[in-house]
């Protein structure tokens, strides 16, 4: 193992099951491309050392933390999610990363927004059991408004990992009043439709959790973010919507 | 909580009375005394049924009586409660002298004193502090005066029932010959004709009662009892909380192997239904509530060594069925579990803590019982009859006594090491000068004087244990309880003076995770990285750390328990190695079988932590120590599968029960069944022993402080017990709340 990869970390969350399936360390690395205005890890955005525990980590150090409850990913088909920010972002540590995971037999998920070069993605193929692979805005016009990166090259590495046979599972963060136009909800339940090979797509709606983060950093809270988690009613609108559409991979979660 | 005395219960004639019979009986012997004693207790102290209970099966415990342990140890004065808050009911002068003169008797010829009084001076001169029950833990070590953890055999009560053990202690009696096994025996027949009185009296107040569907049930399995063995599953648990009651003995150990068998037959003969049974249930749990105190009332079901498994499976389901749906903090309801058990126990299991009844708690048998062999030196049979009581400590059913008598406060010792034998806040002098932390050249060295000052407390932990076994087996024979104890009736004996099989006991220690914290943090910051002097360390905890705020936040940050990190972990199993295997060691020449830790906690946690200094561990002068086997509230910060594999690194054969407590958000099980199943069972599957479930919430629990009578079924297991939120006193909800929640 290249014991001197170092890389930067904002936290490694152990027992985590909302990061993909069974029991997972979701390793979080600091620094991210975009700057969707509803993001709520609002302190992984800059690649910046020591602002909410974000830190300098030797590949090693990470590798033997997840190695620890390995009994626990095989009893619950679980394993380690790389999250972020966005890990692609770290390319050269994130893909060692990949490799040394699996070695060690860990299954082993990528959750990215899909903002990186094509020759990134694909290495990550050959080490990467299950993408989870953000889908946020379908109109490119607010795509770049609301994450300050264009939609296109995302587009195609979805299309590019879909097509190679990778798993992926599609992650669609909605926002009341900012992405959850009925035109982007029907894209949705097309994009579900249209690539067999995506094993699911899941619904996070919005909440409102980290709203303390921006005061803490002392930034505001976008004023076109809801007041409030979004309601029960509304969830169950989504549910119905994705019915209704015949979409039976959406998953839409609870807040 | 039970109330168990009142305020001049009996009344000044049975206080006399009790007395002149204990005087009477002095002149004679011990055995003599005792019947004489109980024939005024019993049936006096027994509560009467209520018109809506099904069972009959409660006691008092008056200022001055007989018990092994509530009320107080063997024959006991107590009018404590009538201090304060609760003045005694008007007497004249001339009856409140002759309280008075009682009052100064017993404090002569209590059990408790007389065995204070025969301890040898060496365990005096190391134990000065005397044990108020919590009230005020000024000292590192205690000698407690108590005989809990007996598990009498309620199988043997159940095959062979009132009748059955008259017969079989006649026939001792028969053919004995030495005088003291003929006046045990006397002792002990006359122990089985109390029940067979009290039943009879019981007898006549449910035939006071207005006649209903309810007193006929009751009627007809008290008159069942009476002589034969019990036939039917109400007959049975009657029988069973009956003798209980009469014993003293406030544990149930493995009920499902007792009425299992009943409640099949019962079934299979259509005669109670599953609903019928249930009732049967709530009642029993309700008296134990109202009964036994809240570190007690354990009812174990499940686990290897039964026999007829699948009856005893059919009660423990009947168990959890009850326990789920009454929300009560009682009976404390234990799961022992296989590889290989009917798979429905540990499913339901799962759904009832999962709905936040904090109960059962589980008990991993693939792992405790060769642990249990080991660190009991029994053969693997045996082990299999292990039995966890009250908070948590283990015994071998009705064959040893798991019995507490002795505590000690690690992270008081090390505070006592660290500063010449003198606590760091008050320079209280409680142990020898072994140096200061200025003086010692290395970690190792800081680490040896703890250790000597540990060693100091337990040279005579295990000493004071058998001297209370031993005063108390010269005083007080517990014929009923012996009768129910296997070897006794054998060996002509008395449960205490020779009889038991196994003559052991336990070491309840404290604060084990706030000293291994401490150490680490000052080995990490004062040794190995000298970024803190000993001696600013010492005046830092000296102030409270007031004043030296970033040295306590660098303290606090330093590697702690409960994460699944090395170097804390390390250092915990090597305080937990030594703490076990000294007060292991510290049997020789004693005269116990065993003397073992138990890392258990009732609320004394938070009563000693109010003694205890500022710790290096981050940890201010007041607040509690950690409970049990946990991490330092708040300090546990990895996730919960690094918590439990913290949790299962410790040595589980070298002591005799260790709490694991975890608080889990009540949307975890509701959102993940399946995960939160497979999360603790790979936990068992990595070596865990046992665990304690609270599923709640923060956000609840807070309210609950503002609103109480809106959360009044909130429960929470608080160390080695369970509790309504709202019951308990404030530091004790703030501690609960600290608490990492995953």
């Amino acid at each position: 193992m290249s014991d001197n990869l170092k890389g930067i970390i904002s936290d490694i969350h152990r027992t985590s099951v909302v990061d993909g399936p069974g029991i997972r360390t979701a390793v979080f690395l600091q620094g991210c491309p975009l700057r969707c205005i509803w993001c709520h890890n609002p302190e992984t955005q800059q690649m910046k050392i020591g602002q909410f525990g974000s830190r300098v980590v030797e590949l090693s150090e990470v590798v033997a933390e997840c190695k620890k409850d390995l009994a626990y990913y095989n009893v619950s088909g679980g394993g380690v999610t790389i999250s972020g920010g966005e890990p692609l972002m770290q390319p050269l540590f994130t893909l060692k990363f990949l490799q040394e995971l699996k070695k060690a037999g860990i299954h082993t998920a990528l959750d990215t927004s899909g903002y990186a070069s094509r020759t990134i993605v694909e290495k990550t193929l050959l080490f990467t059991d299950l993408y989870l692979f953000d889908y946020k805005v379908t109109d490119p016009l607010s795509h770049s408004e609301l994450t300050k990166r264009p939609l296109k090259g995302i587009l195609d590495n979805l299309e590019f990992l879909l097509k190679n046979k990778a798993s992926v599972i599609l992650r669609c963060p909605l926002v009341p009043g900012v992405n959850d136009q009925e035109e982007h909800l029907q894209a949705i339940a097309g994009m579900g439709n249209k690539y067999p090979s995506l094993v699911q797509v899941d619904i996070l709606p919005w909440h409102s959790m980290g709203n303390v983060k921006y005061i803490k950093l002392g930034r505001k809270v976008d004023s076109h973010l809801p007041r409030g988690n979004v309601s029960k009613q509304m969830i169950d609108h989504y549910r119905a919507f994705f019915i209704e559409h015949g979409c039976s991979k959406v998953v839409v979660r609870d807040r | 909580m039970a109330v168990y005395r009142d305020v001049d219960v009996l009344g000044l004639d049975y206080a006399k009375k009790f007395t002149q019979a204990y005087k009477a009986g002095s002149a004679q012997n011990k055995y003599v005394r005792e019947s004489l004693c109980e024939d005024v207790q019993f049936p006096r102290v027994l509560v009467s049924p209520r018109k809506t209970d099904l069972l009959c099966g409660k006691r008092l415990y008056p200022e001055v009586g007989y018990s092994p342990q509530v009320g107080g140890m063997g024959f006991y004065f107590d009018t404590t409660s009538w201090d304060g808050e609760n003045p005694v009911i008007k007497y004249s002068q001339t009856e409140l002298e002759e309280w008075k003169a009682l009052r100064e008797f017993w404090s002569n010829e209590a059990t408790a004193a007389k065995c204070l009084k025969s301890f040898s001076p060496e365990i005096r001169g190391r134990l000065p502090g005397v044990y108020d029950g919590g009230k005020n833990l000024d000292y590192p070590a205690y000698a407690l005066f108590r005989m809990s953890g007996l598990q009498v055999n309620l199988k043997k009560l159940g095959n062979i029932g009132i009748g059955g053990l008259e017969e079989e202690v006649t026939c001792f009696l028969n053919n004995a010959n030495d005088p003291e096994s003929v006046a045990f025996f006397q002792s002990a027949l006359h122990s089985v004709f109390r029940i067979k009185k009290c039943v009879e009296y019981y007898i006549g107040k449910a035939q006071e009662l207005p006649p209903s569907q309810k007193t006929e049930k009751m009627l007809r399995a008290l008159s069942g009892i009476l002589y034969q063995a019990p036939a039917t599953f109400h007959e049975g648990l009657q029988l069973v909380l009956l003798v209980q009651t009469i014993a003293g003995v406030i544990n149930f150990g493995r009920l499902d192997t007792v009425l299992g068998p009943l409640w099949e037959n019962d079934l299979a003969t259509g005669r109670i239904s599953w609903e019928e049974a249930l009732e049967l249930m709530e009642n029993f749990y309700t008296i134990i509530e109202e009964e036994i105190w809240h570190f007690d009332g354990r009812i174990v079901i499940g686990g290897v060594g039964r026999e007829n498994e699948a009856a005893a499976d059919k009660f423990a389901m009947l168990a959890m069925e009850t326990t789920e749906r009454l929300s009560l903090p009682m009976p404390q309801l234990t799961l022992r579990f296989y590889q290989g058990q009917n798979e429905e126990l540990i499913s339901k299991a799962y759904d009832v803590i999962g709905q936040g009844k904090t109960f059962p708690m589980l008990y991993n048998d693939d792992v405790n019982v060769p642990a249990v062999e080991k660190a009991f030196r029994i053969d693997r049979q045996t082990a299999e009859q292990y039995i966890p009581f009250g908070c948590g400590e283990y015994m071998i059913e009705n064959r040893s006594c798991g019995t507490p008598n002795f505590i000690i406060n690690l992270q008081m010792c090390l505070e006592l090491a660290m500063n010449n034998g003198r606590r760091i806040h008050d320079q209280k002098r409680l142990a020898p000068d072994y140096g200061a932390i200025a003086n010692y050249q290395n970690f190792e060295q800081l680490l040896g004087a703890y250790e000597k000052t540990v060693t100091y407390f337990l040279e005579v932990g295990a000493l004071a244990q058998y001297q209370i076994y031993e005063g108390t087996g010269k005083e007080c024979p517990f014929s009923l309880i012996s009768v129910l104890y296997d070897n006794c009736l054998e060996k002509g004996r008395s449960i205490f003076d020779g009889g038991i099989e196994f003559l052991g006991g336990t070491n309840e220690t404290y604060g084990n995770n706030n000293t291994a914290d401490s150490l680490t943090a000052i080995d990490e910051l004062v040794y190995s990285q000298r970024k803190y002097s000993a001696e600013e360390l010492l005046t830092a905890l000296k102030a409270d750390w007031q004043g030296y705020e970033t040295m306590q936040k660098a303290f606090r940050e330093a590697p702690k328990f409960g994460n699944d990190n090395d170097t804390a972990d390390r250092m915990q199993m090597r305080v937990h190695d030594h703490v076990c295997n000294e007060t292991q060691g510290s049997i020789v020449g004693t005269g116990l079988h065993h003397f073992l830790v138990v890392i258990i906690n009732n609320n004394h946690n938070t009563l000693w932590g109010r003694q205890t200094s500022a710790s290096a561990d981050g940890r201010n002068h007041g607040d509690p120590l950690v409970p049990g086997n946990s991490a330092a509230a708040g300090s546990d910060r990895n996730g919960l599968t690094a918590l439990l594999n913290s949790q299962a690194k410790p040595d589980p054969s070298i002591h005799a029960g260790a709490v694991q407590n975890v608080k889990v958000s009540s949307a975890f099980p509701a959102k993940n069944k399946d995960l939160y199943r497979v999360l603790f069972n790979t936990y068992f599957l990595q070596g865990g022993t046992q665990i304690m479930i609270t599923t709640t919430n923060r956000d609840d629990l807070i309210a609950a402080l503002e609103t109480p009578e809106k959360y009044a079924n909130l429960l929470v297991r608080v160390g080695g017990f369970s509790a309504r939120f709202i019951d308990l006193d404030l530091a004790t909800q703030m501690e609960v709340i600290s608490r990492t929640e995953y």
